[in-house]
């Protein structure tokens, strides 16, 4: 599908000539790129040429496809990773505070900053850490890839795209697992409120939240785009949007292909994570 | 008996001296990396693919052509070639400069000139050069002595050297490049320049250093990097910290925030693009009549847009070449003068004005949208009803260059070879791409005449001729050239941007 939108999108050969190119050279270049083919054809032997770990040759700068995804995959998983962590760190506490202390001043504040967290576009909140951190405190830097301190903006940026939902997300299972009567008993045994919280309420209030995480990695995938441009960090999302703007197919149609791939290897990842957590949860052997 | 001055001389002199080694340059006072940070990923560092100016800004500080111009006048100026001649009216002879070495140690001789010439133009590669020399010139380059080439061509041209000035025309090593000759480089450059290129990191960074072994002056900075950083807000940020130097591609918005900053200055260059609106006169009836066409560039008061628009940044266009160019010339503005253009329209028969559809690409030139708007306010007080259209900027561009478009279509055009020949011979018959007015009679001679005159005067005469025929033809409605802008720290020196908008970085550093 992604294939059929790009090639529909525009002409990628009337960009790569000169804007006052003749016509000869503009179908000379067509005709070089296989670009006059019919597009099933041209689909069919993209797919051919994919399943044997070749992605193309990028049309604008020539360079294979699949190398350019390789140089830029790991800033960008160096970022969703720590947007990840970041959110989990905070998403974790506070969701648990605001289900133990429900109702109070306490449990209002977080789930406020979360709403608001969830609803702040992303890119207004760079441009604000941006001004705060790196213009007028000058403690960070504003654009790059390198040191930790270059990955602390970016990083907290991208992370409150999910920071909200999964703070609401923990503090309603908390919820509700502190309602079961396990819970009760666990306490009844005297068992410290925090071995209680830790051991019997949160590692089962965990599969939702676990699962949550997996799709969510698609929204954080989405976000780094924007994150990615803002603070001109060199991983695939910002690989992307330069090649959409210059119709640079195949490279949309590898990080199309490369993302789909991850985010089926992360909800894998996600499924298999169940058992580690809930040993209830097992194939049953035909 | 020395004096304490001579005395202090000395300690900072031998100061220097043993600061010397790696940090001679920041003995004279200069940071030893320059920092130009980029809206976009340059396309290519290939010598001759190249499309954006940026791309080939970077490129000429590592290739180097037969000639260049100078970054402040525009002469053309001897680089590769010491000197050159018109043996006969198809024939130019070059003599080559000798001693210059290629970065991978190759001699530069006339085989090198030859390859390159055989690259751009007769190989299968999608060049720039192919625009700046077309290939329908069929020039064949010709091996005299090691050190001399002769080009011959089919058809006689007075613009050989200008088309050699350009910046895609960058000699490169036969040998060294021997595997290239029908595909591009991706992984390296070889050129003859001040500086040698270290690396491209794709969507990041390009960086280049000095050629230690360079035939000429040494540039002032070791160091410079090309930093891609697409959000402007952000460009403008680590231009304010200092973690950047430069900052090309500043929008309007933000050049306050630059300007109320002690530490940085917005840098503003005429740029070359000339802005017009196109019309199609050779399928849309009304357009056939010049009056109509002078009526429609009388209605529109530019001095108002761009005072409004653009800050009062640009200035007027007369004519299709701009003024600054190789024989350009200003034959004065079309009057704002709605009456006027009412009378002409009457006299054209057009007295209840007619309907046009005007279009217009969004994305590609700065408020365009709100232009088209404004013109069509201009237009509809004439009683000339226009409609709207608005296209993605591919499809556009692939309708415009293919004179797809009915009636009128806004468009801006660089200048390849900087003359005003460039733009002219779009308006001959012969000529494939964006015909919309075909000059005919004596405007056409005299078009025709210039692309072949070699005799300085009576090209500058026949240029005048024609610039002031374009302009009395109302060939488009002539809009404007507007300022570049760009932001640079206080202590950054000799930055310039050229007036065909190459970004000469070669003489530039940064006071440390």
């Amino acid at each position: 599908m992604a294939f059929a939108l790009v090639h529909l999108s525009g002409d990628p050969v009337r960009l790569m000539v000169s804007s006052d190119a003749p016509p000869e050279l503009v179908e000379q270049t067509r005709h070089a790129l296989g670009f006059d083919q019919p597009l099933p054809l041209q689909f069919a032997r993209w797919i051919a040429r994919a399943v044997q770990g070749d992605l193309g040759i990028s049309l604008r700068n020539n360079r294979p496809v699949g190398k350019l995804i390789a140089e830029r995959m790991p800033a960008t998983l160096e970022l969703t990773t720590a947007a990840l962590v970041i959110a989990v760190l905070l998403a974790i506490p506070a969701g648990i505070i605001s289900a133990v202390k429900r109702g109070t001043a306490l449990d209002r504040l977080a789930m406020v900053g979360a709403v608001a967290g969830q609803a702040l576009p992303i890119f207004w909140l760079a441009l604000l850490l941006i001004a705060l951190f790196g213009v007028r405190l000058r403690w960070l830097p504003v654009y790059g890839h390198g040191t930790l301190a270059h990955l602390v903006l970016p990083a907290v940026s991208l992370s409150t795209i999910i920071l909200g939902r999964l703070a609401r997300l923990v503090r309603s299972s908390m919820l509700e697992v502190l309602a079961q009567d396990y819970v009760r008993t666990a306490r009844a045994k005297g068992l410290a409120e925090p071995r209680v919280l830790a051991m019997h309420a949160l590692k089962n209030a965990a599969i939702p939240v676990v699962t949550v995480l997996g799709l969510q990695f698609a929204q954080l995938l989405g976000g780094a785009v924007v994150t990615e441009t803002i603070f001109a960090w060199p991983g695939i999302g910002r690989l992307v949007v330069e090649a959409i703007f210059n119709r640079d197919f195949p490279i949309v149609q590898g990080v199309v292909l490369v993302v789909s791939l991850a985010f089926v290897v992360v909800n894998l990842l996600v499924d298999v994570a169940y058992v580690v957590i809930d040993p209830r949860i097992r194939v049953e052997r035909a | 008996m020395q004096t304490r001055r001579e005395l202090l001389k000395s300690a900072s002199a031998a100061a220097a001296v043993a600061a010397l080694a790696p940090g001679a340059v920041r003995a004279q006072g200069r940071k030893p990396t320059m920092t130009i940070a980029l809206p976009s990923t340059p396309e290519t560092i290939d010598p001759h693919q190249f499309r954006s100016v940026l791309s080939g800004s970077i490129i000429n500080l590592m290739g180097e052509g037969l000639l260049t111009r100078d970054p402040y006048t525009m002469e053309l100026k001897p680089l590769l070639a010491e000197s050159w001649r018109n043996v006969n009216p198809l024939t130019w002879e070059f003599k080559l400069r000798r001693g210059v070495k290629f970065h991978n140690g190759e001699e530069l001789n006339a085989e090198c000139v030859k390859f390159t010439i055989d690259r751009i133009v007769h190989s299968k590669l999608n060049t720039l050069g192919k625009l700046t020399w077309p290939p329908a010139f069929g020039q064949d380059t010709v091996v005299v002595d090691p050190y001399t080439v002769r080009f011959i061509t089919k058809v006689p041209d007075p613009m050989v050297p200008a088309r050699l000035a350009a910046e895609s025309m960058n000699m490169s090593p036969a040998r060294g490049l021997a595997d290239y000759r029908e595909k591009f480089v991706t992984d390296r450059f070889i050129g003859t320049g001040p500086y040698r290129f270290v690396e491209h990191v794709v969507g990041d960074r390009v960086v280049v250093e000095t050629n230690p072994n360079y035939w000429g002056p040494k540039s002032p900075t070791p160091r410079i990097v090309w930093q891609v950083i697409p959000d402007a807000a952000t460009r403008v940020a680590a231009l304010q910290r200092g973690d950047v130097d430069v900052i090309i591609n500043l929008p309007l918005p933000l050049a306050g925030t630059v300007e109320s900053d002690p530490n940085c200055r917005v840098y503003s260059e005429l740029s070359s693009l000339v802005h017009g609106i196109l019309l199609n006169t050779r399928e849309s009836q009304p357009l056939k009549d010049r009056r109509v066409r002078q009526a429609l560039n009388m209605a529109v008061d530019r001095k108002t847009i761009i005072k409004n628009l653009y800050a009062g940044r640009g200035k007027l266009l007369n004519t299709g070449p701009g003024p600054n160019v190789s024989n350009g010339f200003d034959p004065g503005p079309y009057p704002y003068d709605p009456a006027r253009a009412k009378q002409l329209l009457a006299e054209a028969g057009y007295a209840n004005g007619f309907e046009l559809t005007l279009w217009q690409s969004i994305g590609r030139w700065t408020d365009a949208e709100e232009v088209a708007q404004v013109v069509i306010g201009y237009w509809q007080k004439i009683g000339v009803q226009a409609k709207l259209q608005i296209l993605e900027w591919a499809e556009y561009n692939k309708r415009a260059g293919t004179s797809q478009l009915k009636d009128a279509f806004y468009y801006a055009f660089i200048n390849g070879t900087w003359d005003a020949s460039y733009i002219l011979q779009r308006f001959k018959p012969s000529f494939t791409a964006f015909r919309y007015y075909d000059a005919t009679g004596d405007l056409l001679k005299t078009i025709e005449e210039y692309d072949q005159a070699f005799d300085p005067k009576k090209r500058r005469e026949l240029a005048v001729k024609a610039q002031q025929g374009i302009h009395d033809e109302a060939a488009w409605v002539f809009l404007w050239q507007l300022d570049e802008l760009m932001g640079v720290g206080k202590k950054v020196k000799k930055f310039k941007m050229r007036a065909d908008n190459f970004i000469w970085a070669r003489d530039a550093y940064v006071e440390g």
